[in-house]
């Protein structure tokens, strides 16, 4: 059976910076997005063919539950990158992450190791997003409502109660990088467990409804994340209730 | 706490290269598929918009057009129906005149034939009392011509004649 390393293994350094196997298929995942960008951009006309339809058709998507939180269609298009690009960026790195080959082909070093890994399964990758996911929430806020207001949230003298609150709230806002990562971290790496145990007791046939079940999972949590920084970002521009 | 850190693999370099290849990944998407995506999205909708209330806008128009083609018809037809009664009236108007006017003609023509007629009449006469005069006075130049005597004579032989008859 497969080691089951909770971290990335690393595969090789560069300079003193060391590259493991989920930065490297995070950094296919994104090469990936870039080329389809660039693609997109080319082809881009006023009547659309089906590959811009199908960005078309995503986008629209993804605003329409914007406008379902966010008060009018101007502010879901001002915060749509943030949303959309956690969103691509997480559910084409877990979906990666399931393609035959993931976690099979071994990078010969001196201790072998898997050559790509889901980039979801690495503290770090989960992490990183969810410190720019809160960044990003704190930041529009302040670009909302200002600086002052933005702050008032958590740093407060009305009273002993609301001061109080105003610094579980500060807390918080760390404890939401770690409940961000934490979550999709456990989520992807738990699957990739179930899947390496379920491959290894029974190879044929029976990984395929798990495999289906990692498919849905890799786009609910990519949802979950991005939706839970659209509700943080919903929630930060908003004035401070008095 | 680095322990911890270490033993689930989190490390700074690797979370900063994760951060950088999100935000390039932002960065792009942002400048070559939101932005002019959305600006195409929202230029087709202000053109869809434009061609809609064009299209209701004709629509109206034609409405308009036909609503006057009608109107114009039937104030077409109106003047059509007077102008044929106008002239209907007018033309039994000039009928009834030239009848007028044929008859006083034949009236005209027939007292002017029946003058003629008298006209010749009289002209015949004046020829015929003129050929009389002519005669008589012929009668009379003969009768000069003749010997008094001779017709004295002659005269009193057929007076005698005539009274012998008588006796």
């Amino acid at each position: 059976m497969a080691e089951i390393s909770i971290k990335a293994e690393k595969l090789f350094e560069i300079w003193g910076f060391p590259v493991t196997n989920a930065l490297v298929l995070a950094v296919i995942s994104a090469l990936i997005i870039l080329a389809l960008a660039f693609l997109l951009k080319r082809q881009l006309r006023m009547i659309p063919g089906k590959f811009q339809g199908f960005f078309e058709f995503i986008l629209d998507e993804l605003l329409s539950l914007m406008d379902s939180v966010l008060p009018s269609r101007q502010i879901s298009e001002k915060y749509l990158p943030i949303i959309a690009t956690i969103f691509i960026f997480i559910m084409l790195s877990n979906w990666l992450g399931l393609l035959p080959g993931v976690g099979a082909i071994n990078f010969l070093s001196v201790h072998p190791a898997p050559l790509l890994r889901s980039p979801a399964s690495d503290l770090n990758f989960t992490i990183a997003l969810g410190i720019i996911s809160i960044l990003s929430v704190n930041l529009l806020g302040i670009g909302a409502i200002g600086l002052t207001k933005h702050f008032s949230k958590f740093f407060t003298v009305k009273s002993p109660i609301n001061s109080f609150v105003g610094i579980l709230e500060f807390i918080s806002e760390f404890v939401k990088i770690i409940s961000f990562s934490f979550r999709l971290f456990g989520n992807v790496f738990a699957g990739e467990v179930l899947l390496t145990i379920v491959g290894f007791l029974v190879p044929y046939f029976l990984p395929l409804p798990f495999l289906a079940l990692e498919l849905f999972v890799g786009f609910i949590q990519a949802f979950i994340f991005s939706m839970l920084t659209l509700v943080f970002i919903a929630m930060a521009v908003q004035e401070p209730a008095h | 706490m680095s322990s911890l850190f270490s033993q689930l693999g989190v490390n700074w370099k690797l979370l900063l290269a994760q951060g950088v290849n999100f935000l390039i990944i932002l960065t792009v998407l942002t400048v070559f598929v939101y932005r002019p995506l959305l600006k195409i999205v929202e230029e087709r909708k202000k053109r869809i918009e434009f061609g809609l209330k064009g299209a209701e806008e004709a629509d109206r128009i034609l409405k308009e057009i036909d609503d006057v083609k009608k109107e114009k018809l039937s104030e077409a037809e109106k003047k059509a129906l007077e102008i044929i009664t106008l002239s209907e009236k007018e033309a039994a108007k000039k009928a009834v005149a030239i009848v007028t006017v044929s008859e006083k003609k034949a009236e005209g023509i027939l007292k002017e034939a029946s003058e003629v007629a008298k006209k010749k009449r009289t002209e015949e006469l004046d020829n015929v009392k003129k050929e009389a005069e002519h005669l008589i006075k012929e009668a009379l130049i003969k009768t000069v011509e003749l010997s008094p005597r001779q017709v004295d004579e002659n005269l009193i032989g057929r007076a005698l004649e005539f009274l012998g008859k008588k006796a």
